[in-house]
């Protein structure tokens, strides 16, 4: 058959487009395995570097330096003072942060349900499991410019050294407005116009420790 | 028309952004930090520069009633490949540009170059045509983010240039800027070069 009858043909568009289509959803699929490891190593780094950064408070009082200098000391000073616990610890995976022997913090990669979807978060709490010592909600799809400005420091900083249980029980906190300054530490200043993923990140916190520690509490009877 | 010609017609004469104002939303964007504009501009004569190749490429065979179905996804292509790399090699960058690098696919000037010269003239012209505009794009970015990044970071490229005794202006960061900046760029340029009569 001469090109031009091909062309001419009334199914050669969607010949065409099916061809085109598979020839770069090839290329794309080759480039992206080529890319894979790369963005994998980059997607860990930044993870551990989050879990670093939780704990880098509690490291910086005893270790003698400061936390920018424990951060900027990635990739050693995560090889020095976190150690990932075995699957099976926790329920969540959990990392155990260390200086010389002294247990200082656990980090728990939690997840709870947003206002849109799951999110997931690090959390730093002391050996105890009841003081919150850092937060950071690392993937979570909340609307962009409201709920998802639960990933912004004044708001996740707002959880540092929070007592999230006492005696087992899980502390009663209340949304105040953004702008206002918390008189009382059971206050959270919520994201205005997004109270509901606010109140998730709370619940998210709570349930999440609640039930780490009812299961390592079960472990030890 | 010269390699040269076709080169200078895409970069200035015919600039995408200030001649036939394309391009405006991540001209907008992306144009607080110059590393961030130099990395987007890049991206988009990447995919820009390559994508009218290839359609120019299959131009003869690509029916009618698809073409331009073929182009978006011709350009998508590239534009994935370039956001792909950027997500291994610079991670930081990446995040900063967001869903900007994404948008490219579409940004009107690839569609407009794509329409207006790839699926006419031949491969080679294409590619010119392809790295002028992108280049033109790029030039526009960076000029805008120097003023914004200058006035608003008193640094270039991330590096200190003007000491302690500057006072940042924020409104250079926020997005307002970027428009009468961009306005003034324009205006000027439209009132010394394309003058009518």
């Amino acid at each position: 058959m001469p090109e031009s009858a091909l062309l001419e043909k009334p199914a050669f568009p969607v010949i065409f487009i099916v061809v085109l289509s598979l020839v770069f959803v090839g290329v794309l699929a080759f480039v992206y395995r080529l890319n894979e490891p790369g963005i994998e190593k980059q997607k860990q780094e930044a993870y551990e570097r989050t879990v670093l950064s939780l704990c880098a408070d509690s490291l910086a009082s005893l270790t003698g330096k400061t936390a920018e200098q424990i951060q900027s000391g990635y990739p050693q000073s995560f090889r020095d003072y976190v150690k990932i616990l075995p699957d099976g610890s926790f329920p969540r995976k959990a990392f155990e942060v260390r200086f010389k022997g002294r247990l200082l913090a656990y980090v728990f990669d939690i997840t709870g349900k947003g206002l849109w979807g799951t999110m997931r978060a690090l959390v730093a709490t002391d050996p105890a499991k009841t003081t919150v010592l850092g937060v950071n909600v690392y993937d979570q799809v909340e609307t962009p410019g409201l709920g998802a400005r639960i990933g912004e420091d004044w708001f996740t900083s707002q959880f540092k050294r929070k007592a999230i249980m006492v005696n087992g029980v899980p502390v009663k906190f209340i949304l105040i407005p953004e702008g206002q300054a918390p008189t009382d530490p059971t206050q959270v200043r919520q994201v205005t116009g997004a109270s509901i993923t606010s109140n998730a990140v709370i619940h998210m916190l709570q349930s999440e420790l609640a039930m780490i520690a009812k299961a390592s509490g079960e472990k030890k009877l | 028309m010269t390699k040269k010609d076709i080169f200078l017609n895409g970069a200035f004469r015919e600039n995408s952004v200030w001649k036939q104002i394309l391009g405006i939303c991540s001209t907008l964007a992306v144009t607080n930090l110059m590393l961030n504009s130099l990395i987007m501009g890049l991206g988009l004569t990447f995919a820009l520069a390559l994508s009218s190749f290839t359609i120019s490429l299959i131009r003869n065979y690509t029916p009618r009633s698809v073409r331009m179905i073929a182009q978006t996804l011709i350009i998508a292509a590239y534009v994935i490949i370039v956001d792909i790399i950027l997500k291994a090699k610079l991670p930081d960058i990446s995040k900063q540009l967001g869903p900007y690098v994404g948008l490219i696919i579409t940004n009107c000037i690839l569609m407009g170059r794509a329409e207006a010269f790839a699926s006419k003239y031949p491969p080679l012209d294409s590619l010119i045509d392809g790295i002028g505009a992108g280049a033109g794009y790029t030039l526009v970015l960076l000029v805008i983010s120097f003023i914004r990044e200058l006035f608003g970071f008193g640094s270039l490229f991330g590096v200190k240039v003007l000491g302690s005794w500057w006072t940042n202006w924020s409104i250079m960061v926020m997005a307002p800027s970027a428009f009468f900046l961009l306005a003034m760029l324009i205006w000027i340029i439209n009132n010394k070069y394309y003058k009518v009569g």
